[in-house]
């Protein structure tokens, strides 16, 4: 039995799902297949460490987060007082992050507009222009490792 | 105080909770060996007693925690075995608790570094959460050295002149009981713990 091809009108066949948020006041992208979910920010637990980025841990209930410091990956620091914990999807398990306080956005686009990413990040996988903007769209899983 | 060995035959594990900076700490009891002064300035004969033979340490120093300057409980507990045991002042002792072995957790796996070493896991506790601290680290390291200080072997009286070496620098000391060796600036600063902090 052969199923119908999606045809050339559908959307879930021609458009990819980014989340636009903010950290430090700049604006990134992430695919939606990567977020786990985003929840209120909280104060995380510090734990002593020398790993990069990684100095504290969030409890939420009975489940405990490892937080990756985002904003000092990419020199800017999450601001505002109204933050959020993005929840990123990871093989070890999912990643806190603490973002600004603008609620993120989904946005379905055409994948042909994104454009390479630039070589000097390696973390990045695409470049998608936004009103004059160019909004780099990270690769969650990598900046984690 | 009193503490039993780790009761394996429960199923639970008996801990000392301390406060260090604002961190929850947890020791497991059976290499507590006993807490030492009344305000964190132990008699040098009460800690002789307990078996320690060097300085009380900071404990928060091992993993690059401030103490809170404005405790009014700090006290000092005593770690080890009778034949080696270390002092340390922590902020305030919380008390001793016996926890069931399912509470414990491991670090995430997302951490890679020393602190694997420090801590042998956490758990819940209270509204937020201790760590538990690796008692054979614990009684077995030193304090790793400040960051950018040169590490201090042993002074000599006459020291010989200084080696400048291009890349590094080196200074050549001879000490009559070590013999001849090397002190280099410590350019890893960035990584020693309380670099983040």
């Amino acid at each position: 039995m052969l199923k119908a091809s999606p045809g050339p009108h559908s959307k879930s066949a021609t458009t990819v799902s980014l989340v636009l948020f903010q950290v430090g006041g700049r604006r990134l992208a992430v695919k939606a297949g990567e977020i786990g979910g985003i929840w209120t920010w909280t104060t995380p637990t510090v734990v002593p460490s020398v790993t990069p980025y990684l100095s504290s841990v969030l409890r939420r209930g009975s489940e405990v987060l490892p937080v990756f410091d985002l904003g000092a990956r990419l020199g800017a620091p999450s601001e505002g007082p109204d933050r959020f914990c993005l929840i990123a999807k990871h093989p070890d398990g999912p990643v806190a992050m603490c973002i600004d306080g603008p609620l993120p956005a989904l946005h379905l686009i055409d994948p042909g507009l994104l454009q390479a990413p630039p070589a000097t990040d390696t973390d990045i996988d695409a470049i998608w222009p936004l009103h004059g903007e160019s909004i780099p769209v990270y690769a969650l899983g990598r900046i984690v490792n | 105080m009193t503490l039993r060995p780790r009761g394996d035959e429960t199923g639970t594990r008996q801990l000392l909770l301390v406060l260090c900076g604002g961190l929850t700490f947890a020791v497991p009891a059976d290499v507590v060996r006993g807490m030492a002064g009344e305000d964190g300035r132990p008699a040098a004969e009460a800690l002789a007693g307990l078996g320690v033979a060097g300085p009380v340490e900071e404990f928060g120093d091992m993993f690059g925690v401030r103490p809170d300057p404005a405790s009014s409980e700090p006290r000092v507990i005593v770690c080890g075995t009778a034949d080696h045991a270390r002092a340390f002042r922590v902020d305030r002792v919380l008390g001793v608790e016996d926890l069931p072995e399912t509470d414990f957790r491991r670090l995430p796996v997302q951490f890679t570094g020393q602190e694997r070493q420090w801590f042998g896991g956490l758990f819940l506790h209270g509204d937020g959460l201790a760590l538990l601290v690796n008692p054979g680290w614990l009684i077995g390291c030193e304090i790793a050295p400040r960051p950018a200080a040169v590490r201090i072997i042993t002074p000599r009286p006459e020291p010989a002149p200084p080696t400048p070496v291009i890349g590094r620098q080196v200074v050549t000391v001879a000490d009559e009981m070590f013999g001849v060796f090397e002190l280099e600036e410590a350019h890893d600063a960035e990584s020693l713990p309380w670099a983040p902090l």
